[in-house]
């Protein structure tokens, strides 16, 4: 599975980069709003039966995302291939003289994909791009779980556990951006993220729908690398 | 937003090397494709560096609140004591107990000589090899004081304990006994001494209940059970030692012990049918036994050395009876008593064939008429056979057989007119007189004294006298009226009485002449004569009325009392009581007094009281009438 959607992409970018005017290397810092809802869930029910008193202290909150985009530009329309990752998490901990204890959970979405972005405006040299996206999403979920005993110095792993799977994703969202040299642009989006078929249950069921945004600074290669320069 | 991406900050080394390779990439003009590159790499590295990191911890830590480690207990009391006992390879249970329900024993470790010790299921083996050793156990018990470590199960209080241990060994271990008997009624166990002085006990259980049941401890070396009655018991005996530990010491199994019951064989057809047993050798601790027959009580004896029930007459007992002996609810069965003819036993029985009569002579025989011509002698005691004889003659039957009457001689009328005559208990030695009667039918009535002189009514007014011995008619007597009866004869043939006119005659007969004694009244049929066999000058007599004793040659009364009566059946005079019939009773009084002994009911539809007849007599403890007999 993993090598057919390689050679999807593979084939996609050759032939973009081939009929290309400019290619957009893009990368990206934004936040990530995670819905998480079952993931939640699971953190409550784990709290609630623990014998002593604990708390949540994270509870898979908004985090960094991070993405890598390559397009090609053809001036109305924009296509190309992306690379995100997010991460998030939910930790219970509880502590006194006796013990240290925490559970942890650790939540790590690796998503690559086909973008599609449709000029629908432009206004001094600011353009306004359509996003639509789709891809394969690789999520990963992390479990420790472990109580540190002060009388005996001593650290007992009561579970750790690292489960994997993967689903379709897809987003929409808007995308502006601003051309500052004839080689580099910034840009600024925000895209609702979903995962349409993901229906498993428990922490691997952390649905990761929800809005992204964030800032890109991108990287604006010519049709000919010979005309590259890192300034104007 | 609190959370910020800290490892991004940190790697100084990653920042230097980025550096380094830059100005190399300026050297070689590969500055743009290194500035790609570059930030590619930064931007990789900082997605891995800033995935949420979970760092956050709660900030109520509790004071450690006090606590104390609970008591420890168990099932020996090993706990309160310093030594402890064992024998060399035993295994024991080493069980302990924590004393507070929230603070449960969550782990034990057991060292002997500072060794670590296999300890499963709260059991030890010790070493085999005798010695004094040290023992000591680490318990850890659970906490109350509500931490996390506490209620994760991982906070502990340790309770140490340390014995000094004795292994021992005994030779001959394997031959050590115990043995039982009986004293006084009561069970005796007994077994080899322990011999050691560090033995605190003996223990007896009952090792067959679950769990085994505790009887008793004891210091000693035997002990009495009451508790014994007859049935299977095992005793297992452990010693219990100084130290609290238990070794078993040996087993005695006690035997169900039965009462070996028999019945005897009775003698004499009235005899009761004895049940024997032995006494029980444990009775001490029984306070009655009952005797069941078919699981019908028979009876109960409070003494239970009283070893012999009889059965009741009224009792029945055959093939499908059995005999059981109860103490308490344990019941002994005794199927090897084999069931007999003899077991047919109740007050009345048939001992004879039931065709053709019995006739009754004396105390100890019975003479069998058969239809087919057989005469037969049984003697009514043991109710066996005694001699047969083949009859030629046609007769009818017990109206013309006669026997003297001390019952040694029998006579009867053949239909040739003939008289046969011979001893009873010697039928074949027997005589035939030549015809005395001519034309007889061979009804007539017959005498026969002691002395074989016979009285023969020769016609309905005559009799005729016969001697047996030399063949040959010695006298004739002529009533003068028509003779009803012959009623009796004594045994010496000297005196004769008869019936006519509605009354008796008593005559003496002498060689010249025969005189009347007696002339008795009788009414409605009911009177009696006989003649005393024990005293020749003697005889009794029943006018309904009025029972007396005359004497013959005088008018003299020797005693007479009152007496109602249907019918007098016998005189046993030998025994001074006689059998008369009164109403639906028979009656057996007592001659001289006319004081009542016994009185046995009947009716027509009793057999008995079908059976009663002329010939009806009493024979010990029974009557016998005909073809039956009934025992009182």
């Amino acid at each position: 599975m993993k090598k057919s959607i390689f050679i999807f992409f593979a084939i996609c970018l050759t032939a973009i980069i081939s009929n290309a005017q400019d290619l957009h290397l893009g990368f990206s810092a934004g936040l990530a709003f995670a819905n998480m809802e079952g993931a939640r869930s699971s953190l409550e029910n784990k709290l609630h039966s623990l014998p002593y008193q604990a708390g949540i202290t994270d509870n898979f909150p908004a985090w960094f995302e991070y993405k890598a985009e390559m397009s090609a530009d053809f001036d109305m329309v924009m296509f190309g291939v992306y690379y995100m990752r997010s991460s998030t998490g939910g930790r219970i901990s509880a502590k006194d003289y006796s013990a240290n204890y925490f559970y942890n959970v650790e939540m790590i979405n690796n998503a690559f994909g086909f973008s599609t972005k449709l000029l629908f405006d432009e206004i001094n040299k600011t353009r306004f791009f359509v996003t639509l996206g789709i891809g394969q999403q690789h999520l990963k979920s992390i479990i420790n779980e472990e109580m540190y005993l002060y009388s005996t110095k001593r650290k007992t792993i009561l579970k750790k556990d690292e489960t994997e799977g993967q689903s379709i994703h897809a987003l929409a969202g808007l995308f502006v951006e601003k051309r500052l040299t004839t080689n580099i642009s910034v840009a600024a989006y925000v895209n609702y993220y979903f995962s349409p078929f993901y229906t498993e249950s428990g922490y691997r069921a952390a649905n990761w729908k929800g809005f992204r945004s964030g800032l890109t600074f991108c990287i604006i290669v010519p049709e000919s690398i010979k005309n590259y320069s890192i300034a104007e | 937003m609190k959370q910020i991406c800290d490892r991004a900050k940190k790697p100084d080394a990653v920042m230097d090397l980025l550096t380094t390779i830059y100005k190399l990439a300026e050297k070689k003009n590969f500055t743009g494709l290194f500035l790609k590159i570059l930030v590619i790499s930064m931007f990789l590295f900082t997605l891995q560096s800033c995935d949420l990191k979970l760092d956050e911890e709660v900030d109520h830590i509790p004071e450690r609140p006090f606590d104390v480690a609970p008591g420890i207990t168990d099932m020996h009391n090993f706990m309160s004591l310093d030594t402890l006992y064992f024998y060399a390879g035993q295994e024991s249970t080493f069980d302990f107990k924590s004393d507070t329900s929230n603070k449960q024993i969550l782990s034990i470790k057991i060292f002997i000589d500072n060794e670590p010790m296999k300890y499963t299921n709260s059991r030890l083996k010790f070493p085999v090899k005798p010695g004094i050793y040290k023992l000591k156990a680490e318990i850890y018990t659970g906490t109350e004081t509500g931490s996390i470590a506490n209620l994760a199960d991982y906070e502990r209080h340790l309770i140490e304990k340390e014995w000094t241990l004795i292994i021992y060994k005994i030779e001959n271990f394997s031959e050590i006994q115990g043995k039982y008997s009986f004293v006084n009624g009561r069970l005796k166990l007994e077994w080899d001494e322990f011999p050691y002085p560090f033995i605190k006990e003996y223990q007896i259980i009952d090792p067959w209940t679950c769990p085994a049941t505790h009887i008793l401890f004891t210091r000693n070396n035997s002990i009495y059970d009451s508790t014994y009655w007859g049935f299977i018991k095992p005793f297992q005996i452990n010693v219990i030692t100084k130290g609290n530990s238990v070794l078993y010491w040996c087993q005695i199994i006690v035997p169900e012990i039965a009462p070996n019951i028999s019945i005897s064989y009775a003698d004499s057809s009235c005899e009761k049918l004895k049940i024997m047993w032995d006494a029980p050798p444990y009775y001490d601790h029984l306070t009655s036994a009952s005797l069941y027959i078919s699981n019908n009580l028979h009876s109960i004896s409070n003494n239970v050395r009283d070893t012999v029930s009889l059965l009741d007459f009224d009792q029945p007992f055959g093939k499908e009876n059995m005999i059981y002996l109860r103490y308490k609810w344990k019941s002994f069965a005794e199927p090897k008593i084999a069931a007999s003819k003899r077991f047919n036993y109740g007050n009345t029985y048939t001992p004879f064939n039931k065709d053709g009569q019995i006739i009754p002579v004396n105390n100890n025989v019975a003479i069998h008429l058969y239809p087919t011509w057989r005469m037969i002698t049984y003697n009514t005691e043991l109710v066996s056979t005694g001699d047969t004889l083949h009859l030629n003659e046609h007769f009818m039957v017990n109206l013309n057989l006669t026997t003297s009457p001390n019952g040694t001689q029998y006579a009867y009328v053949t239909n040739k007119g003939k008289i046969r005559t011979g001893l009873v208990n010697n039928l074949s030695q027997n005589i035939i007189s030549p015809t005395i009667l001519p034309g007889t039918t061979g009804n007539e009535e017959l005498r026969i004294s002691d002395n074989k002189i016979a009285c023969i009514k020769s016609s309905i007014y005559t009799l005729k006298f016969y001697d047996l011995n030399t063949m040959q008619t010695i006298q004739l007597f002529d009533a003068g009226a028509e003779i009803d009866k012959i009623t009796n004869m004594s045994s010496d043939a000297k005196y004769f009485s008869i019936t006519f006119n509605n009354s008796d005659h008593v005559y003496k007969r002498e060689d010249e002449a025969i005189t009347k004694l007696y002339e008795l009244q009788s009414q409605s049929g009911k009177s009696f004569l006989s003649f005393n066999p024990l005293n020749s000058e003697q005889f009794f007599y029943y006018d309904s009325q009025e029972f007396s004793c005359r004497n013959l040659n005088n008018s003299v009364i020797n005693f007479s009392y009152p007496l109602e009566a249907d019918k007098i059946l016998h005189l046993d005079i030998a025994n001074n009581r006689m059998l008369v019939a009164v109403g639906n009773n028979l009656c057996i009084i007592s001659i001289t007094d006319g004081k009542m002994l016994n009185q046995i009911p009947f009716s027509q539809d009793n057999p008995v009281g079908k059976s009663i007849g002329q010939n009806s007599i009493l024979i010990g403890n029974k009557i016998v009438s005909n073809s039956l007999f009934y025992c009182f």
